[in-house]
């Protein structure tokens, strides 16, 4: 007997990826039926970026936006903001101070601007430093009291946040920072709707716009969100394009660590989102049944809701860069700011209805005032 | 005598890679079983591989400590990196959703290093069989080469 090594390499290696290759084959979604929603294109269907902007690192994220500017926070080097003026792209780097031996071990620091307020926050210790961008200086303003999963600010020293109540149900509350009198949560109640488990079956995103005329809260995994006013009165409920109306996440506990988590990957209905003026711009996950899949999951589909009456304007596509879907993104007047992995993208939005536009038709109740976005 | 010492360390480096990894999972396999499920691709079939994985592993690691059956275990060992190193490399290409296990790795340096990793123990794998002395093959591997036979004629 001869022995062949090289042919016999060969074969286990067409064989062993052979068998992976099969694998995704057979457990591929199938993404040909589409999900039972279709969408609504303007007459330019992908927008076309106008300036780009190279960030050098992957690390960043949107901290916040004001005026023409856009403030990145770093997830490696929590006390730095990139400040990007959206009009013209200069950048500023600013360097917030802390205050020498403040001994917190931070877990997930991330900084959020609400111009000209900067707040570090830390909702698993629980912290909120607070600064300014003239001063740059962030002082501790919390007592240990209340943990968070996610914080909004909607006031000077108040805050829109997501905590666990003691049953492990996550609830959407105002958090109320007083220098004189202890910080005070208040969570009224019905606002999240718990449908499998109460921790990741609402999960969300929650958003509002500097102007701050509302507080929106929109489900990742079911086709659903809320708007606020700022005292967290619930004053309307409405529902994204797509048929998802309960959140069909999986859900197995970790034996060993008692942890709860995911069994399944879970069906993702709206990935990121914003508010700007009284529109919310929705980047969802699901393939509409008019739009052929292959070019749907290079793009990152933003779908146009009207915030006073919960209608779907519109849809356009945002396209990739350097063949990567966008991490983050932001409106600010009449452009989209888009976050890639090194590098920030200018899209004007100027595709979008105006007032007499002929492309106002479609979606838009018959007398109606169309804003310009 | 070389190729002999060559062949005995990476046989050994496997066993050490092999045990450590199929005695982490099992240790918690009830863990390992729900982290499988958060796989886009294994979620049906999360309760097979959760048991098929480490089982293998060890097998390979077995039949590399043995000398009759070395010639195998290396094959088996190959076999078993190409098929991780294609499940990464698929997953990262193909995927919609990463499964957040791996969310540190993730990042661009961590990815390469994970995807080397692999690919160094595969070359090793490979320099192991192509050095491995005809006379030692086994009995198992003298079989299969006659199937080969049978087949070609």
């Amino acid at each position: 007997m001869k022995k062949n090594s090289f042919l016999t390499l060969f074969l286990l290696l067409v064989l062993s990826a052979g068998a992976v290759f099969v694998l995704f084959t057979f457990t591929k979604p199938d993404h040909s039926k589409g999900n039972g929603f279709r969408r609504t294109f303007g007459a330019i269907r992908t927008l076309a970026g106008s300036g780009t902007l190279d960030i050098k690192f992957d690390s960043y994220y949107i901290a916040g936006k004001a005026g023409q500017t856009l403030y990145l926070g770093n997830l490696v080097a929590p006390r730095h903001l990139l400040a990007i003026n959206v009009a013209t792209l200069d950048t500023q780097h600013i360097q917030l101070r802390l205050p020498a031996r403040e001994g917190v071990a931070f877990w997930a620091v991330k900084a959020n601007v609400d111009s000209p307020e900067v707040y570090l926050t830390d909702g698993t210790v629980p912290v909120i430093f607070h600064g300014t961008l003239r001063e740059r200086e962030a002082r501790r303003m919390t007592q240990k009291a209340v943990y968070f999963l996610d914080l909004e600010p909607i006031g000077r020293h108040s805050f829109a946040i997501r905590a666990l109540n003691s049953l492990n149900d996550a609830r959407l509350g105002k958090l109320v920072i007083n220098p004189v009198r202890p910080d005070r949560a208040e969570f009224p109640p019905g606002l999240l709707k718990k449908q499998v488990d109460g921790i990741f079956c609402t999960e969300g995103m929650l958003l509002s716009d500097p102007v701050r005329k509302h507080l929106v809260y929109l489900y990742h995994y079911r086709n659903e969100y809320l708007v606020m006013d700022t005292t967290l009165r619930l004053l309307s409920t409405w529902h994204t394009v797509d048929t998802t109306t309960r959140a069909k996440v999986k859900i197995a506990t970790v034996e060993s660590t008692n942890a709860r988590t995911f069994s399944a990957p879970p069906p993702v209905v709206n990935r990121q989102a914003d508010a700007s003026g009284s529109f919310l711009f929705v980047n969802s996950a699901l393939a509409a049944d008019n739009e052929p899949y292959e070019e749907f999951r290079r793009v990152s589909v933003i779908d146009v809701y009207d915030l006073n009456d919960g209608h779907y304007v519109r849809s356009f596509y945002v396209p990739p860069h350097d063949d990567k879907k966008f991490r983050h993104f932001r409106v600010m007047g009449n452009r989209l700011l888009a976050q890639y992995e090194r590098s920030v993208v200018v899209y004007p939005l100027a595709l979008l209805p105006r007032p007499g536009a002929s492309q106002r038709s479609l979606h838009v109740k018959p007398g109606r005032k169309t804003e310009h976005l | 005598m070389k190729r002999k010492i060559a062949i005995e360390v990476i046989s050994f480096l496997f066993i050490l890679l092999f045990v450590y990894a199929a005695v982490s999972k099992v240790l918690d396999i009830q863990k390992f079983r729900v982290l499988i499920g958060q796989s886009p691709v294994l979620t049906p079939i999360a309760g097979f591989v959760s048991w098929f994985v480490p089982a293998a592993e060890i097998v390979v690691s077995l039949g590399l400590a043995v000398p009759r059956w070395r010639y195998r275990g290396l094959m088996g060992a190959f076999s078993l990196m190409v098929m991780f190193t294609a499940y990464i490399i698929s997953i990262l290409q193909f995927s919609e959703h990463i499964p957040c296990s791996c969310g540190g790795v993730l990042q661009i340096l961590g990815w390469k290093e994970h995807l080397a990793f692999n690919v160094t123990f595969i070359l090793l794998a490979g320099v192991a069989i192509v050095l491995f002395p005809e006379k030692e093959l086994g009995p198992a591997v003298v079989n299969h080469g006659h199937d080969q036979k049978k087949r070609r004629e």
